[in-house]
């Protein structure tokens, strides 16, 4: 089902954030929100991107539409057959390159402008980049938001007049109004009530269908990871620790933090109780991780290895990559 | 004090029966709670679910009295087993002397967002003594040796450090067990945790929960654990209420409630939260439409609009009684055939 060609590589990204201290501003150290992640989007595929909070994953997501700039690797988004190297655009060819790639946010409260109408919001990114003229302005938001389920005659309201589920509906349309081909998702559905979450999730199931999307989602609930995912990336201070097909993630886990992430999910069924070993300890301080593999203070198959060396990231079956020096040899368990 | 005599007492220890509290504002009375029953039983966790705007944490502060202005209490009980005597909290000046003596004391709190929650002025220190002075028989060097056994207990390290620390130098998840040193400082009855998870992150939360449930049990105390979470009020509870527009809908046993749910919205709700282990990349089911403010609501079920298997003529004129659909398994809907409640 899922299309083989690359949408988007990216390479060694980083972006490391200064401490300054002091009355010069001296930097005495860097937060590495990102710290050197290779991956690869396919075409029409949704990458789901999970973590705890602070472990860099909407830094990534936004490094890769450069609305923060990278400190170092490569954004290659391939558009048309050619590649297009993100990183190196320049602003004129940036903005043009944008059309492409829209974004979609968590907080629906702060994302939309409460002094712009929904008509202002969803044409806003039609007037900018000049595609088309008022009538068909008019025309296109109508379309947008019957297709988000918005009613027609509420395009003169104002955000605040709109609930939570609405107001992301908005903010769906918005994106969706350049006819993007990639859609990063941050955490869009993470401030929605529960009965309301789930009509977000199936809408964005909807629109992929319908317009080939490619979605990179960004979320902290494994939950709605596993149900939106074709394939999962695990990340933990920075970087990615396991990435693949979303069961192998769930019923073949390859990293003690996955195996510990996914046990740790309170299920909405006593009968899955846990009875098993809770993972110790706090996420480390990303202005100082440990030395060797980040995880290592919190893993229960630790070595003195694991404090040395860090592991390097490795494809271990085809298309299941894990950066863990024991990769190979134990076994986890799986979602039960 | 009402000196009712209660014959549940010994297995009871809190029932809120017919609670309303509203909230008077300009454009209308907002019925936060709306009729609600709740039975708290003594050593036993109740889980209290619902969605945002339902009215669970509002129910939760008028148990303390801690209600915001302009939000009353106007009519209902909350009745406290001590003894052999039931104290109806609701009755109370929420500014005096025996509830004051109760808060924190018997019936202790712990909130969502622990920063927000301790001063940041003071010392974790400080404030878990501060507690301790005023309600415990104690002076000021038991209390801090009380302080620091308490942060032991709940796992924090270097505890006789930590207690000259702010608020702001721990993480959420230390500042949570801190939290929780300081309202089990005192041995409550019962302690009410408003959302105390939702702010961690899954492996700290699933820490937390471990922690509150063993607490729970050495102390002998109840608990009452509101949240929106399923999953958590399946990991935690004994007793589990659902709450849709400040009324309880469904009140069971969990599994009752998980594995046969009988309210149209306890079932929905359920088939609509993706869990991990379930099938990927398929439709969830969902409510249309949102919670509805409540204000001014029409008649009826308040679940009609959003309802299924509502039956117009019958749903959105009368308001559905509780129902026993089983023994101990209380359900607000028409759809459950058989006598209401007395």
């Amino acid at each position: 089902m899922m299309e083989t060609t690359a949408l988007l590589r990216v390479e060694n990204l980083k972006k490391y954030y200064p401490i300054k201290k002091g009355f010069w501003k001296k930097v005495v150290g860097h937060i590495k929100a990102v710290d050197g992640v290779t991956f690869t989007i396919w075409r029409g595929e949704t990458l789901g991107l999970v973590g705890e909070s602070g472990c860099g994953k909407s830094t990534l997501g936004k490094c890769i539409l450069r609305a923060v700039e990278p400190t170092e690797g490569r954004v290659e988004f391939i558009l048309n057959g050619s590649p297009l190297e993100m990183t190196a655009l320049d602003k004129k060819s940036l903005r043009a390159a944008r059309r492409h790639m829209q974004m979609i946010f968590q907080d629906p409260y702060s994302s939309l402008d409460p002094r712009m109408t929904v008509m202002d919001i969803i044409s806003e990114p039609l007037r900018v980049n000049k595609v088309c003229n008022k009538e068909e302005i008019e025309e296109r938001v109508k379309k947008l938001v019957e297709l988000v389920g918005l009613n027609v005659n509420h395009l003169k309201r104002y955000p605040h007049a709109f609930s939570g589920g609405q107001r992301q509906r908005i903010g769906i349309a918005r994106a969706l109004a350049l006819n993007p081909e990639f859609i990063v998702a941050d955490e869009p559905v993470s401030a929605l009530d529960v009965s309301v979450q789930s009509q977000i999730l199936n809408l964005l199931l909807d629109l992929q269908k319908e317009f080939h999307l490619t979605y990179l989602f960004i979320s902290h609930d494994l939950g709605v990871i596993q149900h939106v995912s074709d394939r999962v990336a695990v990340m933990y201070v920075g970087r990615i620790v396991e990435m693949a097909p979303t069961e192998e993630i769930f019923f073949a886990p390859k990293h003690p933090y996955t195996e510990a992430l996914i046990a740790a999910v309170p299920r909405p069924d006593p009968r899955f109780r846990k009875n098993k070993g809770v993972l110790q300890g706090e996420v480390p301080n990303p202005a100082a991780p440990p030395p060797g593999c980040y995880f290592h203070l919190r893993c229960p198959y630790a070595t003195k290895r694991c404090a040395e060396e860090t592991p390097i990231w490795d494809e271990i079956t085809p298309g299941h990559f894990v950066a863990c020096h024991y990769a190979h040899d134990l076994t986890l368990r799986p979602i039960d | 004090m009402i000196g009712v005599k209660g014959k549940l007492s010994a297995e009871v220890l809190l029932e809120v029966k017919d609670l309303k509290t509203y909230f008077h504002l300009d454009e209308g009375v907002l019925k936060a709670v709306d009729g609600a029953n709740l039975t708290v039983k003594r050593r036993k966790v109740l889980g209290l679910v619902g969605e945002s705007g339902c009215g669970k944490s509002v129910a939760a502060q008028s148990i303390l009295r801690i209600v915001p202005s302009p939000g009353r209490i106007v009519g209902g009980r909350i009745l406290f087993y001590r003894g052999e005597d039931a104290l109806d909290l609701a009755t109370l000046d929420p500014f005096g002397d025996e509830i004051r003596n109760i808060r924190g004391r018997e019936i202790a709190m712990v909130f969502q967002e622990p920063m927000t929650a301790f001063s940041p002025i003071h010392t974790i220190g400080f404030q878990i003594m501060e507690a301790i002075l005023l309600h415990r028989d104690a002076n000021k060097k038991e209390a801090k040796n009380i302080a620091i056994e308490m942060l032991h207990k709940v796992g924090v390290p270097n505890p006789a450090q930590r207690m000259n620390e702010y608020p702001h130098q721990l993480s959420g998840g230390l500042r949570q067990r801190a939290m929780i040193a300081m309202a089990l400082s005192c041995h409550p009855a019962l302690l009410i945790a408003d959302e105390p998870t939702t702010a961690l992150d899954v492996t700290v939360q699933g820490q937390i929960l471990r922690l509150m449930k063993e607490l729970q049990e050495e102390f002998g105390m109840s608990l009452i654990f509101i949240t929106h979470n399923l999953g958590v009020i399946a990991e935690i509870s004994d007793e589990v209420a659902v709450m849709y527009l400040g009324k309880i809908v469904e009140y069971g046993d969990v599994m009752e409630i998980f594995c046969n749910p009988l309210h149209p919205y306890t079932a929905k709700l359920l088939r609509s939260v993706p869990t991990v282990g379930r099938q990927i990349k398929t439709r969830l089911d969902s409510i249309p439409g949102s919670v509805p403010l409540p204000i001014n609501l029409p008649p009826g079920c308040g679940f009609y609009e959003r309802c299924s298997e509502a039956k117009p003529g019958l749903c959105n004129c009368e308001d559905p009684p509780l129902f026993e659909a089983r023994p101990g398994h209380l359900v607000r809907c028409f759809r459950v055939g058989s006598s209401p409640l007395p």
